[in-house]
């Protein structure tokens, strides 16, 4: 089985995104803490294999893109009374992101 | 409505203060992770199928221990995959407990 | 470089509700059935033709031996060498491999902290940790408590290691969920321009590699 190929990265740095805001079952690298949440990528990482897939056996491919996506701690937890500057850095897969409007 | 969140999913959620005391590896922690590495290694298995795994233990197993999680989710993924079977792991189990008696 | 010591002395007061079951190593293996499927599993895998003794000893081995010294050869080649310093918070990986430290599947990032901005690692749903850098991880940062808290409450998280960050500095809280790992480069203490690099290592903790605490003060 060789997936379809993977075209070029959707996203580049300073791009702003979303992370979908759903639950389906199964193995996901994305933490519940920060689904539905808007932020900028921070830098593209490459592809790699689907966590998602492979955690059942399967080969991964075709690899996905990921981003490391900074989000700002106040747009993440209500009440964070930390420095307005804080910020919390993740990696989401580009399946996980959608295009947002640019002030998050 | 969001699904409960898998065990492992920790973000976020209120915590006591953090144990900071240090504690030497045992050898079985070391043995667990070798006999894993060199499995994945060899394409036996991928982390993500472990990682998969962990997050389905039982609940006591899961908050009993790091490598105690570890060693139950090998062990269920190593049956999954149909490279062992339960019963050798009891009839092993039995026979490495009755040698350690015979030898005290 | 391990067996840093912290300032217990602080106050809980005002934060968590909830107290986990201790999940550190600790008087875990009363019974020693851990350790009996441990030993089973191995010896079936070795019967089995997966693995061979030899192997398994192997990287028992490589635990034992592997430290921090590989972080803290990093750090102290940052900060002695400018060039190489940008080239490790631009591709950790390759400036990793100049030094021939392998990353093992994963790819390495290099967050810097500076007067304005710390850093602080973590993985909240496992415990991803740049291994072939630091070793294995500590307890703590595979307890429940740190995977937790450091995300929503990474200011308090740092008191308990005794570090209080000064108002206007900024905190970067990097939860390593995928396949990036993650290492600080911790700021170079005050009073250390003189001193060669070989020195300097003795001061990169493994903890400030985390970022949970400074480099250790030369004073």
């Amino acid at each position: 089985m060789t997936g379809a190929a993977l075209g070029p990265p959707g996203y580049a740095a300073g791009d702003a995104v979303r992370v979908a805001l759903t639950w389906p079952p199964g193995h996901r690298r994305i933490p519940q803490y920060i689904r539905g949440k808007a932020g900028v990528i921070e830098r593209y990482c490459g592809s790699f294999r689907n966590p998602e897939e492979l955690a059942y056996g399967f080969d991964g491919l075709p690899e996905r893109h990921l981003y490391r996506v900074r989000f700002r701690q106040a747009e993440v937890w209500d009440g964070y009374d930390g420095h307005p500057e804080d910020t919390i850095d993740l990696e989401i897969q580009e399946h996980w992101l959608s295009p947002t409007e640019g002030d998050a | 409505m969001p699904l409960e969140r898998g065990q492992h999913d920790l973000g976020g959620l209120p915590g006591g203060p953090i144990d900071l005391e240090e504690h030497e590896l045992l050898p079985w922690h070391k043995t667990i992770s070798a006999v894993f590495t060199v499995m994945r290694l060899k394409g036996e298995m991928t982390i993500d199928e472990l990682r998969r795994c962990i997050e389905d233990v039982p609940p006591d197993i899961y908050d009993g221990g790091y490598y105690e999680r570890w060693t139950i989710a090998l062990t269920d993924l190593m049956v999954e995959k149909r490279l062992i079977t339960r019963d050798e792991v009891d009839a092993k189990m039995a026979a490495l407990r009755a040698a350690r008696e015979a030898a005290e | 470089m391990t067996g840093d010591t912290h300032d217990h002395g602080h106050d809980h007061g005002d934060g968590p509700v909830l107290t986990y079951a201790d999940d550190s190593v600790h008087d875990r293996n009363e019974t020693g059935h851990f350790e009996l499927l441990t030993d089973a599993l191995k010896e079936l895998s070795i019967e089995k033709g997966l693995v061979t003794a030899t192997e398994v000893r192997e990287y028992v081995e490589f635990f034992d031996s592997r430290g921090t010294e590989k972080g803290a050869e990093i750090i102290a080649k940052a900060w002695t060498d400018p060039a190489y310093k940008e080239r490790l918070l631009a591709d950790g990986t390759a400036a990793a491999a100049e030094l021939d430290i392998p990353m093992a599947g994963a790819e390495l990032v290099v967050v810097e902290n500076t007067d304005d901005v710390h850093n602080v690692i973590v993985c909240t749903l496992c415990s991803c940790y740049p291994r072939t850098i630091l070793g294995l991880p500590p307890d703590w940062y595979k307890s429940k408590s740190y995977r937790s808290r450091t995300v929503n409450e990474p200011r308090s998280v740092l008191k308990e290691f005794g570090t209080e960050l000064p108002d206007g500095v900024a905190l970067r809280v990097h939860d390593s969920n995928a396949d990036m790992r993650y290492l600080v480069l911790p700021k170079r203490p005050a009073g250390t321009e003189d001193w060669p690099e070989e020195r300097l290592r003795e001061l990169v903790t493994r903890d400030s590699m985390i970022g949970v605490a400074p480099a250790r003060d030369p004073a």
